[in-house]
C-alpha cells in the first residue's frame, strides 16, 4: 500500500513535470506543495534540473561526416557486390556459373582442335621460361656501346596457374617469368592506398573515352577488375585519360603471355613504357617488349627515353634483335604504329589496396 | 501547445515526402535528410558514448544503414524515431563490446569546471537565486558534468533521460525506438530522474 501510494505520488510528479496531468490533478499538486515543504521542494528540484537538460543544446556534427558518410557508400559499393531481395543475385550466381561452363565446354573443344592439327611432338614448354642475362645482353648490342648498370637478376617462377600466385621475388624493378597457363589478357595489377580514389581516375577515364559498351567492371571484397576489350589505339587513349593512376599507386605489375603461353611479368611499368606496350602490340612481341623495356631502363640514365630503341624481328626466327639506336620519327614508325593501334586488345586492369 | 503540435506535424509530414523521394532515387532528398538530423543523431550517440570519435563514426554507421534500408522502410513509423532507433541500437551494442566507453569521472569533469560554475549549477538545482538554464547549459565544462553525471545512471535510464529531457522526445516516441511499453518508458524516466537528481547533489555538495 506504501508503494503503491509512493508510486502514485511519483507518477503525480512527473506528470506535473511533464504537463499531461487534467487540471483537477495540477490543483491536488500545488495544494500539495503548498502544505508539504519537502514535497514542494522535490518538485521545484526536478523542475529545474528538467528545464536545465533541456537547455542543453544540441552538440555539433563533425564538418566532414557527410564527406565521410560519401565516402563509406562508395566503398561499399565499390568493394562489394550488392545483393538485392528479388533473386537477382542468384540468378547473377546462375550466369556466372553458366558462362564459366561454356567457358570450360569451348576452352576443351578448341583445345583438342588444336591438338589435332598441330599435334606437338614433344612439349618443350611446360618448364619455366626465362630471359638470362646472358641471352639478352646478345640483344642489346646498344647498351654495350656504353657503361650500364646491371639489372636484377630474373626470377624464376614454377608452374603458377594463377595470376595471383605469382609473387615478385626481385628486389629490382624488373622481373620476368614464364609458366604454361592458358589466360591471354594482359593484366596491369595496380595495388593503391585508396581503392576509391583509384577507382573514380579509372571510371572518370572509361566515361570520357566513351568506352562504357568495351568495358567490363567486376568488384569483390578485395579488388575491383576493369577488363577493357577494344583496339589498342582506344586503349591507350584511355591510359592517357588514367595517366593520374601512377601517381596514386605504390606499385603495379604487367603481366602478359608470349606465344607459348608463357608469362612474363614486369613490375613497376611506367606509363610511356605501358602506352608503348598497347600501342605496338600488334607489331612486337612480349618477349621483345620485355626485353625493349629492360634495355631502355638499362640505358635510362643516358637515353632517358624508350622511344630511342626499337627492336626488329629476323625474319626465321621470330626473336626480337635491336639494331641501332635511332630516332623513329619517320613514316615507318607511323606506319608501324598505326598497324599496331588497331589491334583488339584484352585489357585487364586489377585496382587493390596495399594492405 | 497547438503550434507545436503543428510543427510536430509539418516536421513529420516533410520527412515523409523526402523519404519517398529517397526511395525513388532522390539524392538530393538524401542529402536534406541527412543535414537535418545528423546534428540529432551525433548529439545523442556523443552523450551515450562520450567519445567524439567514437560519435563520429557511430553516425557514419548510422546514416550508412539507413541508406542502406531506405528502400525497405515501410513508413509504418515515422523516419526519426527509425533513425533514433538505429543509432541507439548500434550505440548501445558498440558500448556493449568495449566496456571501457560510455561512462565518464563526475570528479574528473568537476577539475575542469571552475568554482564559481559549479556554485551557479548547484544553487540553480536546489532552487536558490534566480538563474537563467540556457546560460549554465551553454557552458562546455558544465554540459560535460551533467554528461558525467548521466552516465552514471544505468543503462536503461541514461537513454530514456536523454530522449526524453534532452532530445524532448514523446514517451510514445520513445517507446517505439525503445519498441518498450509507454508504461515502461514513464516509469523508466520517473525513476532516471530522481536518481539522476541525486547523482547530481552528491557530485556537487
Amino acid at each position: 500500500m506504501e508503494d503503491f501510494e509512493k508510486l502514485s505520488i511519483e507518477e503525480l510528479i512527473n506528470g506535473y513535470l511533464d504537463g499531461e496531468l487534467s487540471e483537477r490533478q495540477v490543483t491536488q499538486v500545488k495544494r500539495l506543495m503548498a502544505h508539504d515543504e519537502k514535497f514542494s521542494k522535490k518538485v521545484q528540484e526536478l523542475s529545474r534540473q528538467r528545464e536545465l537538460l533541456a537547455a542543453i543544446p544540441r552538440e555539433k556534427a563533425p564538418e566532414h561526416l557527410l564527406d565521410d558518410i560519401k565516402s563509406r557508400l562508395e566503398r561499399k559499393v565499390l568493394l562489394h557486390e550488392y545483393t538485392s531481395t528479388n533473386g537477382s543475385y542468384k540468378s547473377l550466381i546462375i550466369r556466372h556459373l553458366s558462362s564459366l561452363a561454356a567457358v570450360i565446354v569451348l576452352v576443351i573443344g578448341l583445345g583438342f582442335v588444336v591438338w589435332q592439327v598441330f599435334a606437338p611432338v614433344e612439349p618443350e614448354n611446360n618448364q619455366i621460361l626465362a630471359l638470362s642475362n646472358d641471352k639478352l645482353s646478345g640483344l642489346n648490342t646498344a647498351a654495350n656501346k656504353s657503361e650500364v648498370k646491371a639489372p636484377p637478376k630474373p626470377v624464376l617462377v614454377s608452374n603458377v596457374s594463377d595470376i595471383d600466385e605469382v609473387e615478385n621475388k626481385s628486389d629490382g624493378k624488373l622481373s620476368e617469368s614464364a609458366v604454361t597457363n592458358n589466360l591471354s589478357t594482359v593484366t596491369l595489377d595496380i595495388k593503391v592506398d585508396n581503392i576509391v580514389t583509384a577507382n573514380k581516375v579509372l571510371a572518370q577515364a572509361v566515361y570520357s573515352n566513351s568506352l562504357l559498351d568495351e568495358v567490363m567492371v567486376k568488384r569483390n571484397n578485395k579488388n575491383v577488375d576493369y577488363t577493357i576489350s577494344a583496339p589498342a589505339e582506344r586503349i591507350a587513349d584511355f591510359f592517357t585519360k588514367a595517366k593520374a593512376i601512377w601517381p596514386l599507386s605504390k606499385r603495379n605489375k604487367l603481366i602478359l603471355y608470349n606465344d607459348s603461353q608463357k608469362m612474363l611479368a614486369i613490375d613497376n611499368v611506367t606509363y610511356p613504357e605501358l602506352r608503348e606496350f598497347v600501342l605496338r602490340s600488334g607489331e612486337i612481341s612480349p618477349d621483345a617488349f620485355i626485353a625493349n623495356v629492360r634495355l631502355a631502363r638499362r640505358l635510362d640514365s643516358e637515353l632517358n627515353s624508350l622511344n630511342f630503341i626499337r627492336p626488329q624481328y629476323c625474319a626465321d626466327s621470330g626473336d626480337a634483335e635491336f639494331v641501332e639506336v635511332q630516332s623513329l620519327q619517320g613514316d615507318v614508325e607511323l606506319a608501324s604504329r598505326d598497324l599496331g593501334a588497331k589491334k583488339r586488345l584484352s585489357f585487364k586492369i586489377r585496382l587493390s589496396e596495399e594492405n | 501547445m497547438a503550434q507545436a503540435n503543428k510543427k510536430k506535424q509539418n516536421h513529420k509530414i516533410d520527412d515523409l515526402s523526402l523519404v519517398i523521394n529517397c526511395q525513388n532515387g532522390d539524392l538530393e532528398a538524401l542529402n536534406t535528410l541527412l543535414l537535418k538530423y545528423q546534428d540529432r543523431i551525433y548529439s545523442v550517440i556523443y552523450r551515450i558514448c562520450l567519445n567524439p570519435d567514437d560519435a563520429a563514426e557511430l553516425t557514419q554507421d548510422t546514416f550508412v544503414k539507413v541508406i542502406e534500408k531506405i528502400g525497405d522502410f515501410k513508413l509504418r513509423s515515422t523516419f526519426y524515431t527509425w533513425l533514433y532507433r538505429i543509432a541507439v541500437n548500434l550505440t548501445l551494442n558498440f558500448i556493449k563490446r568495449r566496456a571501457s566507453i560510455g561512462f565518464k569521472s563526475i570528479d574528473e569533469a568537476l577539475k575542469i569546471c571552475d568554482n564559481d560554475s559549479v556554485k551557479t549549477l548547484k544553487s540553480y538545482l536546489n532552487d536558490q537565486g534566480d538563474f537563467d538554464p540556457v546560460k549554465i547549459a551553454s557552458q562546455h565544462e558544465t554540459r560535460e558534468l551533467i554528461y558525467a553525471a548521466i552516465s552514471k545512471l544505468e543503462e536503461q535510464h541514461k537513454i530514456v533521460i536523454l530522449l526524453r529531457e534532452i532530445e524532448a522526445l514523446s514517451y510514445s516516441d520513445i517507446s517505439e525506438i525503445l519498441n518498450v511499453e509507454i508504461g515502461t518508458v514513464k516509469s523508466r524516466v520517473f525513476r532516471a530522474r530522481a536518481n539522476l537528481r541525486e547523482i547530481l547533489k552528491e557530485a556537487l555538495a
